[in-house]
């Protein structure tokens, strides 16, 4: 230390004191030990911010994550299906694969609609008037930028194998990409960006393994190629296809070419189920369950896009009062109503005919799924009842139905007079005298009995977010049927159900009422009692053996193993007091309600009993902090004891109070080992009604699943977690809310 | 200690009669005999620890509040011993009113603060003109008529001790105990207090504990001097008019004591 | 307004100063006119009268002593009672003078004295009282301005006196008047004339309990601040 970089205030030595370099020399030393101690704490602090962190991270990471969900229906699935078949059924429609028939059918008769690619619009735009849906007529611009509502892309999908293998349909994927544009919009579809088309070749480049710059296209010539090829697929994409076989042919291909349409849907089947189809073209992506049958059979799709089509909503030329629809009125015009009127009461009032395409085509796919709603929650609940009615059988109907009716004035699997019969008998029905079901009951029933998902694999939320890629490429390779999803395990479906032997269907909501009773009855017995004991002990109680005797056994109860507690609580309350406990005694055994004591209000009296020496340690802990001049100010003004503590004593502690027995039904709520004991319900599916109805609690529910075997039991687990940390921090946060209006209002 | 001339002329408010307070086996205060004049001001001054807030605390039993206090010997106030087993300290304390030494406003509004204590002793008139005249006498109802609404905690240290007096006042005792009433207080309102308390005794016998003599030489019209003993028990040496005691100490330890040569 | 109660004691005070003043102010005239007028009865009231006014300053002490020791006098407090207690013990020596004049009276008894000379004596007086009226009213009033002036009328005193104990040593001469009698009217104009320097005195302690500054105003200070409007 020099003495150039150091000021000494006081430079002698004086009195015995360190002074110059050796005071500097001290003072550090001090400040060293300070900052010792400092970073000691400081570390501290960080352990226990990581510790916390570490805990959120794992519940999180369980609690969401990608599931591989195979269903026994797809849910997509029966929606569609279930719409095609409402438009099918009615006897005023049309229905043909072959669009050219619609397109006749529909230029003849002023009072018919009907919907196909924009291609067939063209060849007999004369005699039809294209409609504007939602105000947009489709146009170049606003079918390649996705705003036309009906606007769909085009595809050809093939294999790096096939491609490898027949050069024939190399070649022509090739060419294909080289002069789609150059046709499409003669064929009568909008062509693709310059961008989107670089990337189909970017595509084909990598499946040929040349190793070209972006942007750089390597054409080939056809002439004098040959092979086999054979195409299959979208109705829509025909055409396009068509054109480009004439043309490539006249480029000098000389190969045997097949080209079938037979909708997307059978296109893709005959690609990637039989094989037969060297490329298969479509009018949708290829949905995941089909990716994985190809990937079943060796093939990976390559996908190809090759055009953007607008779906047509053309009605005749004839027409005289229809030139733009709304969605909404597409949705009448093609389900329920019967005449035009019925949709608009200014248009005329004449039967709707109908021409759709048929149910093989992509085109009526991809209109259902555009047009209506496409999931299950969606469906208005006589949709769902009719979806679960075609799905389920008759036996398993009548039970759902006797269980509890779909519809108040109508019965779907019973007739009226098997009802009539059953319901005045000697054992009637429970769906005799209750309410119809609701929307949500039936969508249970729908998820038990028809789509049935099965989760086959879970993954937990960091390699979600992070691996997705690899996670289903995973997926496909093990699982082909199923679908993978992102899942959050807490949902309200999963706050909305009882506990379930199904990982899928098991939700919290037995648990969570359970918790919520018992806390509730816990709270009502254990704080008068914990704060009348801290008044006494602390304001009344003489300073005498007896009561110093109790002061410090409430110390030490308030450190003795909860599952004690919990031993106690099936002595006394469960067995000894039985016949109180278990409502016998009150006549009040309901329904939900069992005979013996392993009730709520067992429950709730053990954990009272539990969190009273806190409530009453902390009660005391307030009371003391309250300034002995505030009891000697209301004495003496002639008040009595009570008159003081009642007026001025308790609410100044209240706030005090409060946090205490706030945090300690905090801790009731977070209590497994005595409700264990005390014996809570393993498995139970009907709601509490009462205290005493059998029950299980949040902590128990989770302290079961994680003892489960089964992946997802833990993922339920975290979810649960999830679902008592909310609980617990809207707990306390009602105690700091509580106590900032109390400090408040005595301040 | 005899009736002196002075106190002759005037009536006994109070009268302390050989009493004695233990604290378990300790005995704080010895045989004090005083005899309290109505409606004037007497100061209890001494060293720390000489038993003058004993002594004031039992003149309304607020001793009875330390759970090993116990009195000997008796209080004479109109006549009964208030020591006597059949007398409520409840009673007492509404007649012997206590203002203590830092301001303790209840947690309530202004106006609840002078209500309450009404209102709990069964005050049947009109409440307002109640809390209006004792905020008055307070001196204190020009600054809070507009705020009554507010928590008496919004107020200043001295404004608060203003308050505590106001809801004294409004039970009617007819004695005020102060104890130490200013020791909390800056000079300012030290001096507000003090005129408030010259006010006040045209209608109210005050007994003040002062630790500041010249506190009990300015405001107070009677003086009394207690020590301590060698056993540290306190007793009461001196009681005479304050002027006298100021100018003219008749005991060796009051003068040492009102020169600052004590101890 | 604080501290109220030492504000009514101090006005006490004042009041008693007033009182005190006032009597020995009419003390010189009484006594000065009975000299002249040779009424033995009132010369002897006056002599009778120290008694009451000693009581009066012993009254006017005890009560700054009191105030002193109770109130923790600061400031202008602790200069009003210094000048209260210092202007009593003045006015109390002032009324000494006037019962010597009542005893010279006595003394004098029935002798018959010039004319010319003897009523002087009761101008000079009127001088004298019209000053101590005019300090214990600046006293009163605090006016520092009112006393400072009061002194300047000390020359008139002074002149008066020096023109009586002239005419005085002329009689002496004339045989007019015993050398005795003379000396004794000598002896009661001087008195006069220390009353009036006793004034100037009580004028001190005013301006001090004014302004906070003692300021001596003998025949020099006079001579310089004689300009004081």
């Amino acid at each position: 230390m020099s003495d150039e970089s150091t000021t000494y205030i006081a430079p002698e030595p004086k009195f015995g004191y360190p002074a110059g370099p050796k005071l500097d020399q001290q003072i550090k030393a001090r400040h060293r030990r300070g900052q010792f101690w400092y970073v000691l704490l400081g570390a501290s602090l960080i352990v226990s911010i990581l510790a916390l962190i570490a805990l959120l991270y794992t519940i999180v990471n369980d609690a969401f994550g990608l599931a591989a969900v195979e269903y026994k229906n797809d849910p997509t699935r029966l929606v569609v299906e279930q719409q095609e078949k409402v438009m099918l059924a009615d006897r005023d429609t049309v229905s043909s694969e072959d669009d050219r028939e619609l397109a006749a059918g529909i230029m003849n008769d002023p009072y018919a609609i009907g919907f196909f690619g924009y291609a067939y619009y063209q060849q007999s735009s004369d005699n039809l008037t294209l409609l504007a849906v939602d105000g947009i007529t489709p146009d170049a611009g606003n079918v390649e930028d996705g705003t036309y509502p009906l606007a769909r892309p085009l595809f050809l999908y093939s294999d790096a194998r096939v491609l490898e293998n027949n050069q024939a349909a190399n070649v022509f994927i090739n060419y294909y990409l080289t002069h789609v544009n150059e046709e499409i919009s003669d064929v009568g579809y909008f062509p693709l960006s310059a961008g989107r088309i670089s990337q189909a070749q970017q595509t084909w480049k990598q499946a040929n393994a040349l190793d070209l710059p972006a942007g750089q296209w390597a054409a080939i010539n056809p002439d004098g190629v040959g092979g086999s090829l054979s195409i299959a697929g979208s109705s829509t994409v025909y055409p396009l296809t068509q054109r480009m076989l004439e043309r490539i042919k006249a480029d000098g291909f000389v190969g045997d070419t097949s080209d079938e349409s037979v909708g997307s849907t059978a296109g893709y089947r005959a690609f990637c189920v039989d094989g037969a189809a060297d490329i298969a073209a479509g009018s949708r992506p290829m949905n995941q369950n089909e990716f994985a049958s190809c990937r079943k059979i060796g093939r990976l799709p390559l996908e190809f896009a090759v055009g953007t089509d607008a779906l047509a909503i053309v009605v005749s030329a004839q027409n005289d009062f229809l030139t733009a629809v709304t969605a909404d009125e597409l949705r009448l015009i093609f389900t329920t109503a019967q005449k035009w009127s019925d949709v608009n009461p200014n248009w005329p009032d004449q039967p709707i005919k109908r021409f759709i395409p048929g149910t093989d085509s992509g085109t009526l796919d991809f209109f259902v799924e555009t047009v209506f709603p496409i999931a299950l929650d969606e469906l208005p609940q006589p949709t769902l009842v009719s979806i679960l009615a075609d799905n389920v059988s008759p036996g398993l109907g009548r039970r759902m139905e006797s269980e509890q009716r779909f519809f108040a004035d109508q019965l779907v699997f019973f007739s009226q007079e098997q009802w009539a019969e059953a319901c005045d008998g000697a054992t009637p029905y429970a769906g005799c005298t209750l309410p119809p079901r609701a929307k949500d009951s039936v969508l249970q029933l729908l998820n038990e009995n028809v789509t049935e998902p099965n989760i086959v694999a879970v993954w937990k939320l960091v390699p979600s977010l992070l691996n997705r890629a690899a996670i289903e490429q995973e997926a496909l390779e093990k699982y082909p049927a199923a679908s993978l999803q992102f899942t959050s395990w807490v949902s309200t479906a999963f706050l909305r159900s009882p506990q379930s032997s199904t990982p899928e269907l098991a939700g919290v909501r037995t648990a969570v009422l359970g918790s919520l009773w018992v806390v509730a009855f816990t709270a009502l017995v254990s704080f008068p009692l914990g704060v009348g004991a801290a008044i006494y002990l602390e304001e009344y109680a003489t300073d005498n053996r007896l009561n110093r005797l109790i002061q410090t056994n409430i110390s030490n109860l308030a450190g003795v193993p909860s599952i004690i507690y919990g031993m106690l609580g099936l002595a006394v309350f469960v067995r000894a007091l039985e016949v109180i406990t278990s409502g016998t005694a009150f006549g009040a055994v309901a329904a939900g309600a069992t005979a013996n004591g392993r009730t709520i209000l067992s429950a709730s009296l053990t954990l009272a009993l539990l969190i009273l020496p806190i409530i009453i340690i902390s009660g005391q802990e307030a009371l003391r902090s309250v300034p002995n001049s505030l009891r000697q100010g209301g004495m003496a003004l002639g008040a009595t004891q009570w008159q003081t503590i009642w007026s001025h004593v308790l609410p100044s502690a209240l706030p005090g109070i409060l946090t205490g027995t706030i945090l300690s039904i905090s801790r009731a709520l977070g209590e497994t080992a005595p409700l264990v004991v005390v014996g809570a319900s393993t498995f139970i599916t009907t709601d509490p009604t009462g205290p005493f109805a059998k029950f299980t609690t949040l902590p128990v529910q989770i302290y079961q699943w994680t003892s489960r075997p089964q992946p997802e039991f833990q993922n339920l687990a975290a979810a649960a977690i999830v679902v008592l940390l909310i609980l617990l921090l809207s707990l306390n946060a009602t105690a700091v809310l509580l106590r900032n209006r109390y400090a408040r209002r005595a301040a | 200690m005899t009736l002196n001339s002075y106190a002759q002329n005037k009536h006994l408010a109070v009268e302390a009669d050989k009493m004695s307070v233990y604290y378990g086996g300790f005995r704080a205060v010895k045989e004090v005999s005083l005899q309290i004049p109505q409606k004037a001001i007497t100061a209890l001054i001494g060293p720390s620890g000489c038993g003058k807030s004993t002594v004031l605390r039992s003149f309304n039993r607020m001793n009875d509040l330390v759970p090993t206090a116990r009195v000997e010997g008796a209080i004479h106030y109109h006549g009964n011993n208030i020591y006597a087993p059949n007398v409520d300290p409840v009673e007492i304390r509404r007649r012997i009113g206590m203002v203590f030494q830092k301001p303790n406003p209840f947690s309530k509004s202004i106006y609840e603060n002078v209500a309450w204590g009404a209102r709990i002793n069964g005050y049947k008139g009109n409440m307002d003109e109640l809390v209006e005249a004792s905020l008055r006498q307070a001196a204190l109802w020009d600054e809070v008529k507009d705020k009554l609404a507010e928590s008496g905690f919004s107020l200043s240290g001295g404004q608060q001790q203003r308050l505590c007096i106001a809801r004294t006042i409004a039970v009617k005792p007819e004695i005020i105990l102060m104890d130490e009433p200013t020791s909390a207080l800056d000079p300012v309102a030290t001096l507000k207090i003090e005129d408030l308390i010259q006010e006040l005794k045209e209608n109210y016998t005050i007994i003040i504990v002062t630790h500041n003599m010249q506190q009990a030489a300015r405001a107070s019209d009677f003086t009394a001097f207690f020590n301590m003993d060698a056993d540290r028990a306190g007793y009461l040496v001196e009681f005479n008019e304050t002027n006298e005691i100021f100018t003219n100490p008749k005991h060796e330890l009051t003068e040492q004591y009102i020169t600052g040569r004590f101890g | 307004m604080t501290r109220e109660s030492f504000a009514r004691e101090l006005k006490i005070l004042d009041t008693k100063i007033l009182r005190l003043g006032s009597a020995v102010e009419e003390g010189i005239m009484k006594s000065a006119v009975a000299l002249k007028t040779r009424d033995l009865r009132t010369s002897r009231e006056m002599i009778d009268l120290d008694e009451w006014v000693n009581q009066q300053r012993i009254e006017i002490m005890m009560g700054c002593f009191t105030l002193i020791a109770t109130q923790q006098p600061t400031g202008p407090d602790m200069r009003s009672l210094a000048a209260t207690l210092e202007i009593a013990g003045e006015l109390e020596r002032i009324h000494d003078y006037v019962k010597g004049i009542g005893k010279i009276s006595l003394q004098l008894d029935t002798a018959v004295l010039p004319t010319a000379i003897v009523s002087l004596i009761p101008d000079m007086a009127g001088i004298a009282a019209d000053m101590l009226r005019q300090a214990v009213e600046a006293f009163t009033a605090n006016d520092a301005t009112a006393a400072r002036r009061i002194p300047l009328q000390d020359d008139a005193v002074d002149r008066l006196y020096s023109q009586i104990s002239y005419d005085l040593a002329l009689i002496v001469t004339a045989g007019q008047a015993t050398y005795e009698q003379a000396n004794l009217m000598q002896w009661a104009v001087h008195n006069l004339e220390r009353a009036a320097d006793r004034v100037i005195n009580i004028c001190e302690w005013v301006v001090y309990k004014a302004v906070g500054k003692y300021v001596e105003m003998d025949s020099g200070y006079v001579a310089e601040t004689a300009v004081i409007p």
